[in-house]
């Protein structure tokens, strides 16, 4: 048994023993996290610690706890941070929340679109610029909008 | 059977694309002069974006030294100073941007990755880390596929719930799907839509595979590539990144000719500059 399998498996007997925890308990998530994470730990090296010995263990204990922290954002839906493998669209809204378009860009003067939240891949300015006015347009604060349109003079704001 | 130099060829190939990518997507792009003159303006409030409440000039200058680490770490010059320093730069921005719009996928995909190319350089044995790397890669999938069916009784709400409609009706008016080819992808039938969630939710979960058969790269991976497409023929962000990424999964072949290559350029360019001589 390699590295990677030890790996996946200690990763699918977190997701059950949290799931276990989750579902005959109503306890903290933190708490669910550090019992899920002992208990799969232990279990990892008590059944396979023949295997974790011929593996380098410094390797070994630094992927299990960068697994543990992503798989702990999962359990405490956190995500956005260097090492969350979340993924973007995971949040679950059961109701509409949109019912009108609301996405405000930037155009120029013959009504072209400039801007978009997914970026443009033609456009005078830049995807991640597109993608960066686009989402501080959708705040809708006075002072950001007038600097923004200071700053590209040209174009406007709809 | 693949050897170690060609292990150290494509980690090296990787590394080149990654950061001639990356250099040119976050220094060169007109979002950081943007966000210097927000930071200059005051038009952001300095308590919520603490990153530029220490010196606006800061912004620039990581600017600079990214181009500059970048470049170096492209042409393999002190590759182990400017690597972390490049690291840095990036992360800087990652994070004034994740200050500034509350989200930035950019570096959630590439944090870990980079780092393992980085501790590659310290160890000979290459195959490991592309293990890890490809590891890193899966599991980005994984965790994105994963947390959709969070808990596995709340998969219903998933599909079910508005999430996609709610992200896909915000972008609609902005997507080539709807503009150039004037598909409304809400007036699809719902069996379809779902069918395409459920499958999408799968896919993202099914990508670990690849760390079991390293074989089935070969289906999986046109198969992500396609979902991202679809996403941004949609609206949604993520091509260009999630593409660059899969640079992992470039065939050796491919990579041992474009180093052949470099090798016969850099060979013709020495001769013929050392006969002008």
């Amino acid at each position: 048994m390699n590295k990677n399998k030890i790996l996946i498996l200690y990763i699918l007997s977190f997701i059950l023993v949290s799931h276990l925890i989750l579902k005959l308990s109503n306890l903290n998530k933190i708490f669910i996290i550090c019992l899920t994470f002992s208990i799969c730990f232990l279990l990892i090296r008590i059944l396979l610690n023949s295997y974790i010995k011929k593996i380098n263990k410094t390797l070994f204990n630094i992927s299990i706890c960068i697994l543990t922290i992503q798989l702990s954002h999962v359990v405490l839906r956190k995500v956005n941070y260097p090492f969350s493998y979340v993924g973007m669209y995971s949040w679950v809204s059961t109701d509409r929340t949109t019912n009108h378009i609301h996405s405000r860009n930037l155009y120029d003067l013959k009504d072209n679109l400039i801007t978009s939240n997914s970026g443009l891949i033609f456009s005078p300015i830049d995807d991640l610029e597109s993608k960066l006015v686009t989402r501080l347009l959708k705040k809708n604060n006075r002072k950001l909008d007038s600097t923004i349109i200071n700053w590209y003079k040209i174009y406007k704001i709809k | 059977m693949i050897n170690r130099k060609e292990y150290d060829n494509k980690l090296n190939f990787i590394i080149i694309v990654w950061i001639f990518f990356l250099g040119k997507r976050v220094f060169l792009s007109g979002s950081i002069d943007l966000m210097y003159y927000l930071a200059s303006n005051k038009a952001v409030d300095f308590e919520s974006f603490p990153i530029f409440s220490f010196f606006k000039e800061l912004i620039l200058i990581m600017k600079y030294i990214g181009l500059i680490s970048s470049f170096f770490v492209i042409i393999n010059f002190k590759r182990k100073i400017f690597y972390p320093i490049f690291i840095f730069s990036l992360f800087y921005f990652c994070f004034a941007f994740f200050q500034l719009i509350g989200t930035y996928g950019i570096w959630a995909f590439y944090f870990i990755p980079c780092s393992i190319l980085y501790l590659s350089m310290y160890s000979t044995n290459k195959k490991m880390f592309f293990k890890l790397l490809v590891f890193s890669y899966c599991t980005f999938y994984f965790y994105a596929g994963y947390s959709k069916i969070y808990p596995f009784w709340k998969f219903d709400d998933w599909i079910n719930g508005y999430t996609i409609e709610n992200l896909i009706f915000s972008r609609m008016h902005e997507s080539i799907l709807y503009q150039t080819f004037g598909i409304n992808i809400l007036e699809l039938p719902e069996l379809l839509i779902k069918i395409f969630i459920i499958l999408s939710v799968f896919l993202e979960l099914g990508v670990i595979i690849i760390c079991y058969k390293y074989y089935f790269h070969k289906v999986i991976i046109p198969l992500v590539l396609s979902f991202h497409l679809f996403l941004f023929l949609t609206g949604t962000p993520g091509i260009v990144e999630y593409t660059i990424g899969a640079a992992i999964f470039i065939p050796n072949s491919i990579v041992t000719h474009i180093i052949n290559i470099k090798n016969t350029t850099k060979n013709y360019l020495h001769k013929t500059l050392g006969n002008t001589a």
